[in-house]
């Protein structure tokens, strides 16, 4: 992962997150997968960083966590979205495009 | 977490095998992806908030493998812990269970409340008259039920010829006695009648205390269905009273007997008017309240009814005392004669104060053993600090160690004092002393806050180490330590003082109190009788007393009978000289009195003499102005240098509690008497000054001197007055020694309680003294060392810390030694100590002081003369 998109990612895994689980509940390791192919190769987040978000999203009753056999035959703990996390996750998602489209409008001043 | 990590970790490997990797390495380029798997676990857990439960977990180990490796260390700190702790459990458990808790076997219920009659005379307390108690007992609304009782002493004669009668407290009580106050018997039933006001016919059976059948009447079953006499009535025994119950007030006896009240006309032979009677005041009484009603409530209703028997007896008599009732939570403590609230809180405020310096020692002395062990600990705690530990994280580990070591010293202490609580409930079969769950919650508050007081400062001070300075000796950051902890022992060792010089004053009274043999051997032919005239007087029967002080007189072994009056009270002695009326702020020297009303020869029968002036005589009765007999102390306080025979003297008695009367008795002075430490005259605090005015009443206290031991007779002197007099209660017939000898116990135990405290803080002390120097000569090994090897002598070196040592004790007398003269002076009247005891006690005080605290420095100095001086240079 590159230093910058480093330090992008720490304010905005919690958002990645309750997007990526409520397009599709699933497992850490697959979300780990994931975002990195949705991002190309930009985003690359470890588990040292995943788990611990889920985690503090689950005590926060934003995401829920149920264990499943996967296809494979696997047992593997899936989680998915709340109700009150997909409030929040609206409510982040309102955030993140007033603050990006105020960035974007900085960076255009010549 | 684990399965969740686990199954990452197999998925992940999974993806590297479909690269094309071998199983082996797959796994292995799946772990270095996945990072460190603790670690992870660790933010897992603080993400999800629930590390707490496991870092005390690892705090606790940790502690637990501290201590193992410094088995001495803790030992003594919990030791330590332990006499603090455990000595602050056991004056809580003991304050609680005398002041709070009912009397023994009587349950723990809030709704059981005693209804006080009350005077604003002394003895301020006043027992009910039986219309009072009707009016009481009709108030449903506000009382579930309403009992009383009458105390009385009785003779018991269970036939056997052998073993004799006895004399033994009886109570004729309501016949829902029993169930009011909750108490389930041990044995059989209880009285046939029920309810609170049935009198007839008379019932003739008993419920015995269960010392009494165990000690008289043959054990339990035995005694069930046993027909005694109960003063020559024939009564049978229906129940047995559970283990140490003695009555809903503590009374100390383990022989009673209970009777239905209807009985009380048949064995007293009381007339039934006595129970029409509002003037004949004779119960106590116990209730239960209503649901929902509290002690308050119930007070306002009682003092309603309390003030209109007042107005009715004041219409018809000339009354000064004003009577009032109301309504307190039942305790055992309570007694019929005293407000024991006011009289206990001296009391146990001492205790308390006590309690308090003993925790502040023990909190100081395992303040001081810690900080020697953060020292000796510098190494480990900044290579933790280096290694990232954050320093609360190891702060919280020093107070987690502090915290399980108070717990098991408090529980080691608790343990101990329900040991000894037992001991004494055994010994004394008195109150409920025994640690409940109230003591063990102060015992685990009080563990934390040692724990935390002791703990905390040593903490912050370990911790506050850097590098560098662990790295080298840390010499100075121990210099300022093992300062911290030469203040504490000074300052302990100057608390002890005071604590010491009560413990001198309490065995000098207590030495000082005990008779010698010759004394003994006086007061038990000396028997004081008390016939309870009042009854009578009441119902104006013809007054026996002469009948029965003629034929005790008779007895074989009877020298004399000697009227002694009740006393005239209390009141305020001043020279007669004075020409105003004075109050009690005046200038003038003045005196509190408690006076005593006696026949000539009295004090030659008590052993008093009369060292200037004459005994009273006959005719003094008849004299305009009375003459009086004054103590030695009242002498000298009231007359000074002044001869006070022939003088004039003017006492003011004490009739109302807003002080003594304006108007004075005047006297005159015709003799001096010297009373010994113990009072010769009962009844009276030590610190009113007796005297003596001739007997005039016709009263029925009596003092009966005989040539051989009077206990003896005292069953004789009962039957006597039986058969002249049923309707008078004997109600106290003990001798002088018996009285004496109740009294010097209660005073043995309050010294022995005080001893224990001064022995305990000397000793908390010197173990804080022995750490401090301990400590100096374990940091300074290396200099120790040096001097060695620079050729200093062994016996220099160990010279050099115990002066150390030394030093600090002495600073730490110097500091106390006021504190403990000023406490000695005070206390000196009441140990019986004469002035030029005082500075020899100081001195072998302050001897003894020194002498612990010179060993408890001796003894780690000592260490230092063992030390190698080659490993000490080594060990840089």
């Amino acid at each position: 992962m590159t230093p910058k998109s480093a330090s992008l990612l720490q304010g905005t895994l919690d958002l990645i997150v309750l997007q990526l689980l409520r397009a599709e509940p699933t497992n850490g390791y697959d979300l780990t997968q994931r975002i990195q192919a949705i991002s190309r190769d930009v985003l690359n987040v470890n588990a040292g960083s995943l788990y611990p978000a889920l985690y503090r999203l689950e005590a926060r009753d934003l995401i829920h966590a149920e264990w499943e056999e996967s296809k494979t035959g696997r047992r593997v703990k899936v989680y998915s979205v709340t109700a009150a996390g997909r409030k929040h996750l609206a409510d982040q998602r309102d955030e993140w495009a007033r603050f990006s489209g105020a960035l974007a409008a900085i960076l255009k001043v010549t | 977490m684990r399965d969740e990590m686990r199954a990452h970790l197999e998925q992940a490997t999974e993806r590297f095998v479909a690269r094309g990797m071998t199983e082996a390495d797959a796994r292995d380029a799946a772990r270095r992806e996945f990072g460190n798997v603790s670690t992870m676990q660790q933010s897992g857990r603080e993400a999800r908030g629930g590390q707490w439960v496991e870092s005390a977990l690892a705090d606790l180990k940790y502690a637990l493998r501290y201590f193992a490796r410094t088995p001495l260390a803790t030992a003594t700190i919990v030791l330590t812990l332990a006499l603090g702790i455990g000595f602050s459990s056991a004056v809580f458990s003991v304050l609680t269970g005398i002041l709070t808790r009912p009397a023994p076997g009587v349950p723990d219920d809030r709704r059981l409340v005693k209804i006080r009659g009350l005077s604003d005379m002394r003895p301020y307390a006043r027992l009910l008259s039986y219309p009072e108690l009707q009016a009481y007992a009709a108030l449903t609304s506000t009382f579930e039920s309403v009992t009383a009782w009458v105390t009385t002493p009785v003779v018991v004669d269970e036939g056997i010829r052998d073993l004799g009668v006895t004399t033994t407290t009886a109570q004729f009580v309501t016949p829902n006695y029993f169930k009011t106050l909750g108490v389930r018997l041990a044995a059989g039933r209880t009285f046939s009648q029920s309810r609170f006001d049935e009198r007839f016919p008379a019932e003739l059976t008993a419920i015995a205390s269960y010392g009494l059948v165990v000690d008289r009447f043959g054990g339990v079953q035995a005694a069930l269905g046993k027909r005694v006499k109960v003063n020559g009535v024939d009564v049978t025994i229906v129940g047995v009273a559970p283990p140490r119950f003695a009555g809903p007030v503590q009374r100390g006896e383990p022989h009673m007997i209970w009777l239905p009240l209807s009985a009380w006309q048949t064995v007293e032979h009381v007339d039934d008017r006595l129970s029409n009677n509002m003037f004949a005041g004779a119960f106590d009484a116990a209730a239960r309240l209503g649901p929902g009603v509290s002690a308050t409530q119930a007070t306002a209703a009682v003092r309603v009814i309390a003030a209109r028997f007042d107005a009715e007896r004041k219409a018809r008599v000339s009354q000064k005392a004003t009577s009032s009732a109301d309504v307190v939570k039942l305790r055992g403590i309570m007694d019929v004669t005293g407000r024991y609230d006011e009289e206990l809180m001296p009391g146990a405020i001492a205790f308390i104060v006590i309690a308090l310096l003993v925790l502040l020692v023990c909190t100081t002395t395992v303040n001081s053993l810690l900080i020697g062990a953060a020292v000796g600990r510098r190494y480990e705690i900044g290579v933790r600090l280096t290694l990232g530990a954050p320093r609360s994280r190891i702060i919280r580990q020093l107070l987690t160690e502090v915290l399980i070591l108070a717990f098991i010293g408090g529980a080691l202490g608790m343990w101990t004092l329900g040991t000894l609580a037992q001991l004494v409930e055994v010994a004394r079969d008195g109150f409920d002393v025994s640690p409940d769950w109230r003591t063990t919650g102060f015992m685990l508050v009080y563990s934390v806050v040692t724990a935390t007081l002791a703990g905390l400062s040593p903490a912050l001070h370990a911790t506050r180490i850097g590098l560098s300075e662990m790295l080298k000796d840390g010499s100075a950051g121990a210099t300022r330590r093992s300062r911290l902890q030469a203040t504490f022992v000074v300052a302990q060792i100057a608390i002890a003082q005071p604590l010491m010089v009560i413990l001198a004053a309490s065995l000098a009274s207590v030495l000082g109190s005990v008779p010698d043999v010759a004394d003994v051997a006086h007061r038990e032919r000396l028997l004081l009788a008390d016939f309870n005239t009042s009854v009578s007087d009441y119902l104006k029967a013809p007054n026996k007393v002469p009948n029965v002080i003629r034929r005790v007189a008779a007895l074989p072994g009877v020298i004399e009978v000697l009227p002694v009056g009740y006393g005239e009270g209390l009141g305020v002695a001043e020279p007669g000289s004075s020409s105003q009326s004075v109050g009690s702020d005046s200038a003038q020297p003045h005196l509190l009195a408690s006076t005593y009303d006696i026949a000539p020869g009295y004090l030659q029968a008590v052993g008093a003499p009369i060292i200037h002036g004459r005994d009273f005589v006959a005719s003094d009765t008849a004299l305009g102005i009375r003459p009086v007999i004054v103590s030695q102390r009242l002498a000298d306080s009231v007359f000074g240098a002044t001869d006070p025979v022939g003088q004039r003297m003017h006492y003011r008695p004490w009739r109302s509690k807003a002080g003594p009367d304006e108007r004075p008795v005047v006297m005159e002075v015709v003799g001096v008497v010297r009373m010994n430490s113990e009072n010769n005259a009962p009844g009276y605090p030590s610190d009113y000054a007796p005297m003596f005015v001739p007997f005039r009443g016709t009263g029925g206290r009596f003092l009966i001197r005989t040539s051989t031991p009077a206990e003896p007779l005292i069953a004789r002197v009962m039957e006597i007055a039986r058969a002249e007099a049923p309707l008078m209660p004997v109600e106290f017939l003990k001798t002088l020694a018996q009285s004496d000898s109740k009294r010097r116990d209660d005073r043995v135990e309050i010294s022995m309680f005080v001893a224990g405290c001064g022995a305990l803080v000397l000793l908390l002390a010197s173990v804080g003294l022995y750490a401090m120097v301990a400590l100096a000569v374990g940091q300074r090994s290396r200099e120790i060392g040096v001097r060695v090897a620079l050729g200093a002598r062994t016996r220099e070196v160990v010279r050099m810390f115990f002066k150390r040592g030394l030093r600090a004790a002495l600073l730490g007398v110097a500091i106390g030694l006021p504190i403990g003269v000023a406490g000695l002076v005070a206390l000196r009247r009441v140990a019986g100590m004469l002035w030029v005891q005082v500075p020899i006690v100081i001195a072998l005080l302050t001897l003894v002081v020194i002498g612990v605290a010179s060993l408890a420095s001796w003894l780690p100095a000592r260490r230092a003369a063992t030390v190698d001086p080659m490993t000490a240079l080594r060990a840089d």
